[in-house]
């Protein structure tokens, strides 16, 4: 498992991203990413729930509630434009502290400390 | 032992005491909580109170869930208006309070406080423009995009004893002489320019804390 700070820092950022590709409701998010992280990333819903809300306050995704053909309706987020923007931002300094990262760890060879 | 989906519902509503959007909450948590209890139990042929030991252990108990969810709802755009207001009206009083103490009673810690600080005019100004900064970018880093009225309002209302106190002193309602030496005609330039960026800064910080909300 990841240090928990690291992993709450970039809560927003992954959300941000999957919301990005497809509109998704809480226990999707949870399960793709378990999925795609090979279940390193298990976000706690005490984190997911609070994080989503803080973003939709923020207006950088919004909910809505669809119906479904069998059960109850859900409540799905979709990222918005300003959404967009941040995350393109994020993504950008992200990859740009992996790389500065991976130059001083990286360097000559060692693989661990 | 929470024995039951139902039951976990019942105290979170109790937990959540009916706060800010709890009920849709609710109704979110019921839905994940249903899918999450189906797959615990089809993956490990468990019954539902069963199930429910494992449920706990990975989204939390109700009062953990609830508790997380309330701390989210502490900052509120009332409050961060009222603090900002409250730290540039004490600024005022700080200055005011100063200020009389200096010129109508004698006490000389009073007066050293006053002399040391009107040395360094352009030093306390860059200090107060960022405030003006800081107020945007809390703004920007908690409300993020949805902020940009809350940071227009509270931005007047916060310039309010600015503008009160910049009259005072043009109508000579203060006396001049009580500024000194600070009252020279660059000083008083250099306030007008900064008055009139206060709002540009304002906003760049609103700016900047939106890029750190995320």
């Amino acid at each position: 498992m990841f240090n928990r700070e690291l992993v709450k820092g970039s809560t927003s950022l992954l959300l941000l991203q999957l919301l990005a590709e497809k509109d998704m409701y809480g226990y999707e998010i949870v399960k793709e990413m378990e999925k795609r992280s090979d279940k390193a990333f298990q976000v706690k819903e005490g984190t997911l729930y609070p994080a989503l809300h803080k973003l939709e306050k923020q207006e950088v995704i919004e909910a809505y509630w669809l119906d479904q053909q069998k059960g109850p309706s859900r409540k799905y987020y979709r990222i918005t434009e300003n959404g967009q923007e941040i995350l393109r931002q994020k993504t950008k300094e992200w990859k740009s502290f992996v790389s500065a990262i991976e130059k001083v760890i990286g360097r000559n060879g060692y693989d661990s400390v | 032992m929470i024995p039951s989906k139902s039951a976990y519902l019942n105290i979170l509503k109790k937990e959540l005491n009916n706060s800010a959007n709890s009920a849709e909450l609710l109704q979110e948590i019921n839905l994940h909580l249903t899918e999450l209890l189906e797959d615990i139990t089809s993956s490990t042929n468990k019954k539902e109170e069963e199930a429910m030991a494992e449920l706990i252990e990975r989204v939390g108990t109700p009062s953990e869930l609830a508790s997380l969810y309330m701390e989210e709802l502490q900052i509120t755009p009332k409050k961060t208006q009222w603090t900002f207001i409250s730290v540039n009206l004490l600024f005022f009083i700080f200055g005011i309070t100063l200020t009389a103490i200096y010129h109508l009673v004698s006490f000389p810690f009073a007066n050293q406080v006053w002399t040391f600080l009107t040395s360094f005019p352009s030093l306390i100004m860059i200090l107060y423009m960022l405030f003006w900064g800081l107020l945007g970018y809390e703004i920007g880093k908690e409300f993020g995009f949805s902020g940009k009225n809350l940071l227009y309002k509270t931005f007047y209302i916060t310039l309010v004893p600015n503008l009160l106190l910049m009259g005072l002193v043009v109508f000579r309602i203060i006396p001049l002489g009580w500024f000194d030496p600070l009252l020279t005609q660059p000083f008083i330039v250099a306030c007008i320019l900064c008055t009139i960026i206060l709002y540009p800064i304002s906003y760049a910080g609103y700016r900047w804390g939106i890029i750190h909300s995320v």
